[in-house]
């Protein structure tokens, strides 16, 4: 679990199931499997940027690299011409926002006194 | 046990506790911790269970939400979140995770409404949800601006 790959090299059909995690960590692991005769599908669950395969650092002003056939919406806009910034964010502040339970007990009082 | 509970007595000063309390307690910090380290299935049957115990606890809904958005099961995280939002309406965490769970299923709109409702309640940006949210809402400014100008090309 958290293993990391380089996405590039996912190039077809025949490529075994791995998972994924894409920024590395907090504990966020996807798993998708490649070998489903869409490995452009299979590349846009991960939150690269870009979301062209073979490119995973498309610039952000490429336009639209991304056909909107998903029913996920998130994955279309994680690998849309915002994916890459998003990943920056997810990257940053963590796939989750969770907040511990003596931090979420504290925010009574931050946002009462507020 | 004993000692786990000292900890957290310690760590909730303040709080009216009792042991019955303080092991509810011991557990959401438990499940938290298994959330945290990538275990969420076996973090999901503690919260489910807090929820009963503490149906007026908005934590546990609120990891529940979590859990699920993990999952990308973004319909039961939105169910959670609401749950949560019933018990604890102004709480940033929450609203945070709301704002974006929409912005991942599509609706723009509400979660920039949303990221911005957490913003203007904490303008000084002191909890960490809040500054997740400012990036988030510039983002998604961003998004919505694309998508009216690429009407087409906008996933459904």
């Amino acid at each position: 679990m958290g293993s990391t790959i380089n996405t590039n090299r996912v190039s077809g059909p025949g490529v075994r199931p791995v998972e994924i995690n894409p920024q590395g960590a907090n504990g966020s692991v996807d798993r998708f499997v490649a070998g489903d005769k869409r490995p452009d599908a299979a590349l846009r669950d991960v939150t690269n940027g870009g979301g062209k395969p073979g490119n995973s650092s498309a610039a952000l002003d490429d336009g639209p690299s991304f056909v909107a056939t998903d029913h996920d919406h998130a994955s279309s806009l994680v690998s849309g011409p915002f994916g890459k910034e998003l990943a920056n964010i997810f990257a940053t502040h963590g796939q989750i926002s969770s907040t511990a339970p003596a931090d979420f007990e504290n925010e009574v009082g931050y946002t009462a006194a507020a | 046990m004993a000692q786990q509970q000292q900890q957290h007595r310690a760590m909730y000063q303040g709080f009216r506790l009792n042991s019955a309390k303080l092991d509810r307690w011991s557990k959401k910090d438990e499940g938290f911790n298994l959330f945290k380290v990538g275990l969420p299935r076996r973090a999901e049957p503690i919260f489910t269970g807090l929820t009963q115990q503490m149906p007026k606890d908005a934590y546990n809904p609120y990891m529940l939400g979590c859990i699920s958005q993990k999952d990308r099961d973004y319909q039961t995280a939105m169910k959670h979140y609401e749950h949560a939002l019933q018990l604890k309406p102004d709480s940033v965490a929450i609203l945070t995770n709301r704002a974006e769970v929409l912005m991942l299923i599509g609706q723009l709109v509400e979660a920039r409404d949303g990221f911005q409702r957490v913003l203007q309640m904490d303008p000084e940006r002191r909890f960490p949800p809040t500054r997740r949210c400012v990036e988030l809402f510039e983002c998604i400014e961003k998004i919505i601006a694309w998508t009216n100008a690429h009407p087409r090309a906008t996933p459904q």
